[in-house]
Formats: C-alpha cells, sequence, structure tokens
C-alpha cells in the first residue's frame, strides 16, 4: 500500500460526496442521469465505479470535476468535498486552481484528449508552468522526465512529437503524464482503455496502478469491463439508471453481491473458465429510459426476485457493515427470496 | 465434415498513398467447416475485418482463392455473384449504423427479399413475419418504426432478422456483440446460438474478445498482423495454446474475478507494429519473448502440430 | 421472453414547440408565394398599365403601395414581381439541384475517375465569376424568363454538387450501405433507395438557401438591366426603375428592396430551421 505523504489533512475521506444529482432537461421532460449518488474515497485507494451505457458513471464523475452543465441546459447539485473542502462553492478561478493542481484526469479516447497542434512536451509542461510556477525551461525538462516515468522509449525525440504521431497506447501515457504531472491527490480515469487493444489495455492498467501506489494518490476508475474492476479497484459502486446501487469492497462485490443487478450482470459474463457453448444466463429486457422514470425499483422490470413493493417504492441505499445496496430483497445473508 | 467455406492465399492490400500499401490479410488459408462456429480472433490491424468484406468480395481481395459452397467467388461478378449472395450474409459491429435510418424497420428486413426478386408482397410480409418473430422481435410492434427508435440491442436482432430472411448457409459475424451493453451481450450471444440450432447456420465469428469468442466457437482461428498464428478447436486452444501471440492474448485478458491474478502476458514492451510496415519474417517477433534469428529470416508456414491443430510459429510452445 | 420494441411515446416525436423564429418567416414566405400563385384572381390592376398624371404617388387608400415612375400600381407590380422571382427563385436551383445533386452523388458515390471529372468539372464552373457568367448567358442568348432561369440554374450546380457529394461519402461509408451491398442490391437501388433518402434532407435545406441567393440573383441581372425584359415586373426591375426618384419618391426603390429584403431573410431562416430539424436526428443514432 501506499506510503507516501498525500494522505487528507484531517484524516477524513480524501472525497467525499453527498448526493450528487445532474439532470439535463430535454423535449422529453426532465433527464435525471444521476440521482442521488453519494460515497468516500480514501486517500491511496482505488474505487472502480461500474455501470454500463446510461448509467450515468461518465455523467458523476464530469459533473464532480465541473464538466458538465456550461450551456448544455444541466442542472447540477450535491455536496462534493476534496480534503474537507467545498468544491461547489469555489470561485471559478479557485476551482480552476483545484483542478490543475489537485486532480488528474485521463480521459477514454486519447485521440481527442490530446491538442492535435501541440507537442508532447509542451502539453504536459502545460500543467507544471500554470499550477505549478515552473518556467518553460524547467517544465520542459520535467515532462521528459515524466515520459520516461510512464515508458516511452526515446523520450526527448518524442516530447518534440505531435500526438498523431504516436500509437494509441503512447498517446494514453502520454494522457496519463500530463495527468500525473502536477502531482494530484484524485486520479480520475474514465474509461482509459476502452479504446484500446487487450494486450495495450494491461500494460496502461498496471502503469496507471504503479502510479497510483508510488504516489499515494486517490483513483476513481470508471469501466463498463468487470474483469478490469476486478483487477484494479479496491472498492466498487456499481451504478444503474442514475443510482448507485450497489458499493462494497471488490471481493465482497465478486464473491458475494447484494444486488440481484450485481449478480445477474456477474452471471451473464462469458468467462474463459467456462466450457465453450455454455449458455449464458442473460438478463432479460434493457436498461431503462431515464426520462421517464416510474416510481420503483429501476432494475425491477428485469429483476428475477420482483414484488409487489420493488414496484411501488424505490429503495434507499441502506448499509450494513461498510457495504450499500438499494433493494428491497438483497441477496446473500438475510435476503434473496424469491417474488 | 465438409467445409462450406475455403479461402486459400487470401491477401487484401489497401494503398494509403504515396506508393505504400498496408498489408490488412497476407496470404491466409482457412477453412470453414459444414455446421460449425469458427472463431477468428484478433486486436485492431490484425485484418480480421478486411478479411471478412474481402470473403464477400466487398471489395474481393488482391489475390487468393474464395470458394463457397461450390462457388469460386473471386471468379465471379454481377448476377452470378448476386445469385450467391443470399446464402452468405453478414452482421455488423454497429447495429444502429447497420440499419438505414430513413426506412422502417420492416422495409429493411424486406429488403433481401425484394433484391432476390421475391415479387409477392405477401409471400415476403409472411416471410419478414416469421423471421421477426425468430428472433424475438413483435412484428406488430416494430413495423412501422426507424431504427432510432430502438436500442443497440433491438437493432442488432432487427439485423439478425435482415440475415437471416435469406435463409443462409453462411453469416459472418463481425464483432456483433463489441458495441453492445455488457447486459445485453448474453441475450444476442444466445440469441446467436439458437438461430444457429434452427436454422442449421455456419458461423464466422469475428471478435477481439477471447471470452466471447470462447463462448460461441467450435474452432478458433487467431490472427496477428494479418497473417494466422493458430487454429485449433476451441477447448484445446484455450487449455494449451501453441503460440506465443495466443498465450499473451489469454494472459492480457483479466478475468471478472478478483482472486484470479493477473496473468504475465511476457510480451516485450514497445507499440505493436504498423500494418503499413509490418516486419520480415514472423510478425509477432517484435513483441516475442522467444524470438530468435530465424524468426526475423524466415516467415514461419502454417502448419499442422497436431491433429486438428495448426501453428505459425518456428518454435511453438507445443508439439 | 420478447425484447419488443419501444415504448409508444417514443423518442422520434417530431413535436417541437413552433417558435416566433419559425412562425414569421414561414407566415411570410406563404403569403408571398400564396399572392404569387392567385395574382390573376384577386382583383390586381393591370401591373403594364400606366397613368402617367399619377406617377410617383405616395401610398394611399387607391394605390395601397403608391405608384412607380410610369403611374402602374406598386403592389400589383410587387406581386406580380413575386411571381417572376419565384419562379426563377424556386426553379432555378431546383433545376440545378436536380443536376449538381445526380453528378455530386455519383462522385461521393463511385469516386475514382468519375470523382476526378465531377470535381475537375464543378471547378471549372466555380472558377467563373458567377454574375458574369449569368450576365454573358443572357447577354447571348437573350433575355426572356427562361433564360434567366436556365443561366442561374446553370450557376447554382456547382453548390448542390459540392453539398450531396460531401454528404454521399459519408454516408456511402456506412454499414447499412456494405449491408445493402452483402444482399446484392445494384448501384443504382443502393443510390435511390439507401443513399438518396439520407442525402435529401441536407439537400432541401441548402437548397432553401440557394433560393434567397438566386432571388437576390436575378434582383441583380433585373437592376443592371439584363435579367427579365420591361414591361414583366420583377423586383429588381424595380429597384433599378426606383433608383432615378430616389429623392422625390423613394418608396418607388425602397418597397421592393424591402420586400426582397423580408423574403431572403424568411428563406434563410427557413434553411436554419430545417438544418436544425435534420441534424439532431441524426445525433440521436
Amino acid at each position: 500500500m501506499s506510503d507516501a505523504a498525500s494522505g487528507s489533512v484531517n484524516g477524513g475521506p480524501l472525497l467525499s460526496v453527498r448526493d450528487a444529482r445532474v439532470g439535463f432537461s430535454t423535449v422529453r421532460g426532465l433527464l435525471r442521469a444521476v440521482d442521488g449518488v453519494s460515497f468516500d474515497l480514501q486517500a491511496g485507494r482505488t474505487l472502480g465505479i461500474v455501470g454500463e451505457s446510461g448509467s450515468g458513471k461518465s455523467v458523476l464523475v464530469r459533473s464532480l470535476i465541473g464538466l458538465v452543465g456550461t450551456g448544455s441546459g444541466a442542472i447540477v447539485g450535491g455536496d462534493v468535498r476534496l480534503d474537507g473542502q467545498d468544491v461547489r462553492g469555489l470561485s471559478a478561478r479557485n476551482f480552476r486552481q483545484l483542478l490543475g493542481r489537485d486532480i488528474g484526469i485521463v480521459f477514454q479516447d486519447p485521440m481527442t484528449s490530446l491538442n492535435p497542434v501541440m507537442k508532447i512536451g509542451r502539453q504536459i509542461g502545460e500543467g507544471l508552468r500554470l499550477n505549478r510556477g515552473l518556467d518553460s525551461a524547467a517544465a520542459a525538462r520535467r515532462a521528459v522526465e515524466l515520459l520516461v516515468e510512464v515508458g516511452i522509449p526515446e523520450p526527448e525525440r518524442r516530447a518534440s512529437q505531435y500526438p498523431h504521431e504516436l500509437s494509441g497506447g503512447m498517446r494514453q501515457r502520454v494522457a496519463i503524464a500530463i495527468a500525473i504531472a502536477c502531482e494530484p491527490k484524485l486520479l480520475i480515469a474514465d474509461e482509459p482503455t476502452t479504446a484500446l487493444d487487450v494486450t495495450v489495455q494491461r500494460q496502461i492498467l498496471d502503469l496507471l496502478q504503479r502510479e497510483q501506489r508510488e504516489r499515494g494518490m486517490a483513483m476513481i476508475l470508471i469501466t463498463h469491463d468487470l474483469g478490469v474492476a476486478a483487477g484494479r479497484a479496491d472498492d466498487i459502486m456499481v451504478m444503474y439508471a442514475g443510482r448507485a446501487v450497489e458499493m462494497a469492497t471488490t471481493r465482497e462485490i465478486f464473491r458475494g453481491p447484494r444486488m440481484p443487478y450485481t449478480e445477474a450482470l456477474l452471471r451473464s459474463l462469458p468467462r474463459l473458465s467456462d466450457a465453450t457453448h455454455t449458455r449464458l444466463s442473460a438478463i432479460p429486457g434493457r436498461p431503462p429510459d431515464l426520462a421517464r422514470r416510474g416510481t420503483g425499483c429501476s432494475f425491477a422490470p428485469r429483476c428475477a426476485y420482483r414484488s409487489a413493493c420493488c414496484e411501488a417504492e424505490e429503495p434507499a441505499l441502506s448499509r450494513e457493515g461498510g457495504r450499500g445496496f438499494a433493494c428491497f430483497h438483497p441477496l446473500g445473508a438475510g435476503g434473496g427470496t424469491s417474488a | 465434415m465438409s467445409d462450406l467455406l475455403r479461402m486459400t492465399d487470401l491477401n487484401v492490400e489497401y494503398p494509403v498513398g504515396g506508393g505504400r500499401h498496408v498489408h490488412a490479410v497476407s496470404d491466409v488459408t482457412l477453412a470453414v467447416r459444414h455446421g460449425e462456429t469458427l472463431g477468428l480472433v484478433g486486436e485492431s490491424g490484425s485484418g480480421k475485418s478486411s478479411l471478412a468484406r474481402a470473403l464477400l468480395q466487398l471489395p474481393p481481395p488482391q489475390r487468393g482463392s474464395v470458394l463457397f459452397d461450390g462457388n469460386e467467388l473471386t471468379q465471379m461478378r454481377g448476377e452470378a455473384l448476386r445469385a450467391v449472395r443470399p446464402r452468405l450474409q453478414m452482421i455488423f459491429q454497429d447495429p444502429i449504423a447497420s440499419l438505414n435510418p430513413r426506412r422502417r424497420v420492416a422495409e429493411i428486413v424486406a429488403e433481401p427479399l425484394v433484391v432476390s426478386g421475391v415479387r409477392d408482397p405477401a409471400e415476403r410480409t409472411r416471410r419478414v413475419r416469421a423471421v421477426m418473430e425468430a428472433v424475438g422481435l413483435d412484428p406488430d410492434l416494430v413495423w412501422t418504426r426507424r431504427p432510432h427508435e430502438f436500442s443497440g440491442g433491438q437493432c442488432q436482432r432487427i439485423a439478425i432478422a435482415r440475415a437471416l430472411v435469406l435463409e443462409p448457409k453462411l453469416i459472418v459475424c463481425d464483432e456483433p456483440v463489441s458495441a453492445l451493453d455488457v447486459s445485453i451481450r448474453a441475450q444476442i450471444l444466445n440469441l446467436l446460438e439458437d438461430m444457429k440450432a434452427r436454422f442449421g447456420l455456419t458461423l464466422l465469428f469475428i471478435a477481439h474478445d477471447l471470452a466471447v469468442v470462447k463462448s460461441v466457437s467450435d474452432r478458433v482461428a487467431v490472427m496477428y498482423l494479418g497473417r494466422l498464428c493458430e487454429v485449433a478447436d476451441s477447448a484445446s486452444l484455450f487449455a494449451t495454446p501453441a503460440h506465443p501471440y495466443t498465450a499473451a492474448l489469454m494472459a492480457a485478458i483479466p478475468e471478472p474475478d478478483p482472486d484470479v491474478p493477473l496473468g504475465d502476458t511476457k510480451l516485450r514492451p514497445g507499440d505493436p507494429p504498423s500494418p503499413l510496415d509490418p516486419p520480415s519474417g514472423c510478425r509477432f517477433r517484435t513483441r516475442c519473448p522467444h524470438a530468435e534469428a530465424r524468426c526475423t529470416a524466415e516467415v514461419p508456414p502454417l502448419r499442422e502440430i497436431a491433429p486438428g491443430r495448426e501453428v505459425a510459429c518456428h518454435f511453438p510452445l507445443m508439439g | 421472453m420478447s425484447a419488443s420494441a419501444a415504448e409508444p411515446a417514443t423518442v422520434a416525436r417530431r413535436g417541437r414547440p413552433i417558435s416566433w423564429a419559425l412562425a414569421l418567416p414561414l407566415a411570410w414566405v406563404a403569403l408571398v408565394v400564396f399572392l404569387a400563385i392567385t395574382a390573376d384572381w384577386i382583383g390586381l390592376p393591370d401591373p403594364a398599365a400606366q397613368e402617367l398624371i399619377l406617377r410617383r404617388k405616395p401610398p394611399s387608400a387607391e394605390y395601397l403601395l403608391g405608384t412607380d415612375n410610369l403611374g402602374r400600381d406598386m403592389l400589383s407590380r410587387i406581386i406580380y414581381g413575386g411571381r417572376t422571382s419565384l419562379i426563377v427563385g424556386i426553379c432555378a436551383p431546383f433545376f440545378g439541384f436536380l443536376i449538381g445533386g445526380a453528378i455530386g452523388m455519383s462522385a461521393g458515390y463511385f469516386r475514382g475517375k468519375v470523382d476526378l471529372l465531377a470535381v475537375g468539372f464543378i471547378d471549372i464552373l466555380l472558377a467563373f465569376p458567377t454574375l458574369v457568367l449569368a450576365l454573358t448567358f443572357v447577354a447571348y442568348l437573350g433575355q426572356s424568363l427562361f433564360n434567366v432561369t436556365l443561366a442561374l440554374g446553370i450557376l447554382s450546380i456547382p453548390a448542390a454538387a459540392r453539398v450531396s457529394r460531401a454528404n454521399t461519402m459519408a454516408w456511402a461509408n456506412r454499414d447499412f450501405v456494405l449491408a445493402a451491398r452483402t444482399i446484392g442490391a445494384s448501384n443504382w437501388r443502393i443510390l435511390t433507395r439507401e443513399i438518396l433518402p439520407n442525402v435529401l434532407p441536407a439537400m432541401f435545406a441548402f437548397w432553401l438557401v440557394a433560393v434567397s441567393v438566386i432571388i437576390v440573383a436575378e434582383g441583380a441581372l433585373s437592376f443592371l438591366g439584363l435579367g427579365i425584359p420591361a414591361p414583366q415586373p420583377s423586383w429588381g426591375g424595380m429597384i433599378a426603375d426606383g433608383r432615378e426618384a430616389l429623392d422625390v419618391a423613394p418608396h418607388t426603390a425602397l418597397i421592393p428592396a424591402a420586400v426582397m429584403f423580408l423574403t431572403v431573410l424568411s428563406l434563410n431562416f427557413l434553411g436554419d430551421m430545417v438544418r436544425n430539424l435534420v441534424d439532431p436526428r441524426r445525433s440521436t443514432l
């Protein structure tokens, strides 16, 4: 585990989110992309946020760092504290400083997350110049050091190249270098390997994990790939239709999920350990339309364990010894009865 | 079992200006047997999608032969080729993009019938309804709708219905579930297996996800940078991979189980080479942990090292 | 288990609330079109009838928009002039888009030599200064409604070809076109049934803008005296006539100018609206 000094100042969680909400007004009504999500993240730990398209995982994290809501008619709510400091209440300038210094972000598509007309070295150094006050020469030197650290060979040559001269895997390494350049406390990786080949994926995830451990950063890893979450996350938050439906450590989630959705998802995955032509246990139906939320649990139409109360009322997130789940009929100890 | 489709020395190249070519597929010889599902695995740049399109002559390959159901497709043009097409169909990766957004679902599924000359509208309606029900769509609910009103999974069902309506013998599935949500994938994979059993289909299943491929395939072929690495039956391939690339692929895949340790791919560090300028000899040698001088000099031929197992490697991991 | 279709009230609802930005331009264009069609039946005075005694009279009860230099009724001339402008404005780009659209679609679909030829042809057409070409054409072939329409139609071919080519190229790469090939559809069938329906909305939006451009172009030609010959009224011609009397009877020039301005503005607005209607639907795919 980490022994670096970037833990939070007061011993509480590094990141604390309460009742995060994001809504978009559309012609069809209010689309509640994120509907009241709360979680904590301790320094040095990795939180995997797992969900499918429409679950709200990307929108949630982007709203935390202020990337949602400008001009798109989005309504953002909730309380976000980084190291005890209220993020939402900051002035625009202070928020930008916080973002630049303490939060690093790696996006999914390195093709579009890098500036195509700026040299690599300069892009890495930009944050250092703006947030750490380095001059150009010092920033350039540090950029080369960072390129070495993320495993790019011939770093001096690469530093004066443009993004299109690099392969996808290398571009993502550069994106990681940019994210960690200012030594942030929190690293956010939004589907960082989805656009990459599986052999490159492994290398990038190894790199992310290594950097996180060496610097003692907290990391939020957003992914739809349960395999990635299993191998890299300490804790997992499962999202469905804009809400957090289950939260636990990775082992607890995979060994004994309490939410029927989580269990059904795990059961529906094809695994290398299965024999060929094993019939997959599919989840019927499909994820709900977020603009048309009825009453009741959003997973109920697809749930094998549903009952009348599931359709009437939305279950709140109940806590049980560090775990959280939103279900009237949780599986495992004390639950799991069929409708 | 006899071969339904046999490709021999297939080569696909694309010019990219400046006299350079992308060697998308190089000297691939592979057969698909009647009634089996052959999985074709590879990462980006492996050439698997180019191979699929070359099989359907869209466009035809630069060199090589494609023998399908007794017809040499590369020699056929115009009407003759069109007459064979109903027997060889394809499903695509992006289900929504594979449907014309301006047309109604019923028209989309009926189009193959119209093109192949089924004149009677009542007959067409009957067949379209039948195939829609087979794939789990309610004809009355979807008939007049347009693709953008549906989710990815439903669009893929529509695409599968379209592929089935002509009663083909072989369906090439080009990454049919990669663009779908995880919770929908199992539905579509089960559907494909059901359709295969019900209509006696043969499938060429292309994917980059090994677990998905293993789940549906009888035999598996692995491609790297345009060449075949290994062909074997599913169980053997995954139990004991013979080609170092296959082993690396399997080790790289994160298993959804926190207690399974991350495998060691043993790949030499560095980026995959580009198909514009593939390495000489064995194309995998720049990342292979076992590469030697011979690998640079000689292209390893695809040879049989055990019954039903072919490998293109000078130093295979077994045999 | 049946993975059946979406709920009845689906994503595809087209009901956007009609905003003033849409209603006003639409109303104006509708009015102009309506009057142009019904001009003969609403009892307008003869637009060519001169009453020299009553020349340059400002708007009054009898002459709602006043009279022009030769004592002709302005209202009547505006409406008949509108008919001329609309005929040219609609037919010329229609003709141009038909031909240009076909050229562009062929170029965008077949690529290769066809594309090279088409692009070359378009570039040549574009190299000529637009108005000069139109002037030459009309001066050589003679002034008439037909010739003016033909000249302006030919000049709208390049723009149409470019738009249709770009759109065709974008759509031709989509998987559903490949799917159509896999079932053995002929090129003609693919072009007409798969690609054309998708290219048409963008072309229509652009055509609306082209109409307004052609109306102005016709106005310019008439202003220069090389458009529709007298006594057939046209807005450009009326502006030209009114130029002489700007100090004593400004309405003779300003009224046709204002009418042309409003019409072109409305068409541009409508063109934007149509483009907005087309694009968001594509983005939901």
